[in-house]
């Protein structure tokens, strides 16, 4: 996935001539890029956020380059292909999806009608966070998985879940675990493989529910596609709960991820107590970043 | 040669007086292609929540075809800060025959196309051909009155040069 070629053709000039003249393999590394209106912009790579002055050079956050109205209104415009009523429903959710699988997350003026959020006004806030794919990330989840288990990966957010996700879809359904799985990817907010992701090159039996809500992907999933593993991103709701529930029932094992740091912490949430109460998952994968690297931890769950 | 040259000076304001005739025509049809693109834009914004590239492609009119805009319109990429519509009224000012208040109209709606939620989309659709249907009906009711006075302006003038110079 080429992340950064893919994200310049939505910038606006400045920012567009901005990034291409990183190094390559600053670009390579970059993960984030946010603008703030008339606020400094900000870019992340694994390890650090940094600022840029306009000329290019790394400086600190006072003589960083700003994002202006003009910025934001010409990157809404372009992630929006020019028109915003058809992505209102996404908007007040707070993200916008392109087609190459680049998520931007955006916040601005709520605009409430009769109490609900109905829509977004002026947008003050875009954060680009950019899709990698990393063959071998998922290495040492696979080798959990001579047989088909569900197993729930759970990290803080920026860690890796999704990058992971993928990795590991993509192999197991080419049958790196053994043979090749059967998998039911339900991919609501089209992260973890866009359609027509070059990616795809990598995976076998993938099905992809794409912009399915987890419930119904789910339920399509085990009805009609008789599925050896189904594949979700970011579980967490009570919608999303009882979905899970309702799918255990017919026996197919589920690789999930939520947010979270530890086994104690999800306890602490009724909605995932509630899970794992009911014994769904066999084994909880923790993520997390020490100096940078990928950390993983493994905890059995006794059935 | 002389025969041919009070011809030339009889006719010129003849043809002149048919141009701007014509002209007063063209701006009514150009005026009401535009009203039938907004039209347009409204029901696929309503039906189908289309991109602004969709909307364009699949819409085609005589008046805005033939005199180019539409070749241009459809060329132009959607997203960035302007809209396609914008781009286009800005950049086809040179051929397009509509008067300044329909222009202005144009524009107006143009810079909230594509950019606000569905329903301000609508509601500037519905504003915007109220405006432009108030003109249309000005300028018809005035159209029949104007082409006559400019063919008889013309006649007139070419009739008065050719007695001048016999």
């Amino acid at each position: 996935m080429n992340s950064v070629a893919n994200l310049i053709p939505y910038l606006p000039p400045s920012l567009s001539a901005l990034i291409t003249s990183l190094s390559t393999a600053l670009k390579q590394s970059l993960c984030e890029v946010r603008l703030r209106r008339d606020l400094p912009l900000s870019f992340s790579t694994y390890g650090e956020t940094f600022f840029l002055s306009s000329s290019g050079k790394r400086c600190r956050v006072n003589e960083a380059m700003r994002s202006t109205q003009y910025d934001m209104e010409f990157l809404l415009g372009n992630l929006c292909e020019g028109s915003v009523y058809r992505h209102m429903s996404t908007m007040k959710e707070g993200y916008l999806i392109t087609k190459e699988g680049i998520r931007a997350g955006i916040c601005g003026e709520g605009i409430y009608k009769e109490g609900i959020l109905s829509a977004m006004g002026d947008c003050y806030s875009v954060n680009l966070r950019l899709p990698h794919d990393i063959p071998g990330i998922a290495d040492s989840l696979l080798g959990f998985f001579s047989q088909p288990r569900s197993v729930l990966i759970i990290s803080p957010p920026g860690v890796g879940k999704t990058t992971l996700l993928r990795d590991f879809t993509l192999r197991v359904s080419a049958g790196d675990a053994g043979r090749p799985l059967r998998v039911a990817l339900v991919d609501e907010r089209r992260e973890i493989l866009p359609p027509g992701s070059p990616c795809f090159c990598r995976g076998g039996l993938i099905d992809l529910l794409s912009g399915y809500a987890k419930a119904d992907g789910m339920e399509i999933a085990t009805r009609t596609l008789s599925p050896e593993l189904i594949v979700c991103d970011e579980i967490g709701s009570q919608e999303d709960i009882s979905a899970i529930l309702a799918v255990q029932n017919s026996g197919v094992p589920l690789v999930a991820t939520a947010h979270g740091s530890s086994y104690a912490e999800l306890l602490r949430r009724p909605p995932m107590k509630t899970l794992l109460d009911y014994k769904v998952f066999s084994m909880i994968f923790i993520l997390s970043k020490e100096n940078g690297a990928l950390k993983t931890t493994c905890q059995e769950v006794a059935v | 040669m002389k025969l041919l040259g009070l011809l030339l000076v009889s006719l010129c304001p003849v043809y002149i007086g048919i141009s701007f005739s014509l002209n007063a025509k063209k701006e009514l049809l150009e005026l009401e292609g535009f009203i039938a693109l907004i039209r347009h834009i409204r029901y696929r914004i309503s039906f189908s929540l289309a991109k602004q590239g969709e909307i364009f492609s699949s819409f085609s009119i005589p008046a805005l075809e033939r005199n180019g805009f539409f070749p241009l319109l459809r060329s132009l990429p959607a997203g960035g800060g302007d809209s396609m519509l914008t781009r286009a009224l800005q950049a086809g000012n040179s051929f397009l025959s509509i008067d300044k208040e329909t222009g202005k109209t144009l524009l107006s709606f143009g810079e909230s196309l594509g950019k606000v939620s569905l329903d301000k989309q609508i509601a500037d659709c519905d504003a915007c051909l109220s405006r432009l249907e108030d003109i249309a009906a000005e300028k018809r009711k005035a159209l029949p009155a104007k082409q006559k006075l400019c063919r008889s302006l013309g006649i007139l003038i070419g009739g008065c040069a050719l007695l001048i110079l016999i």
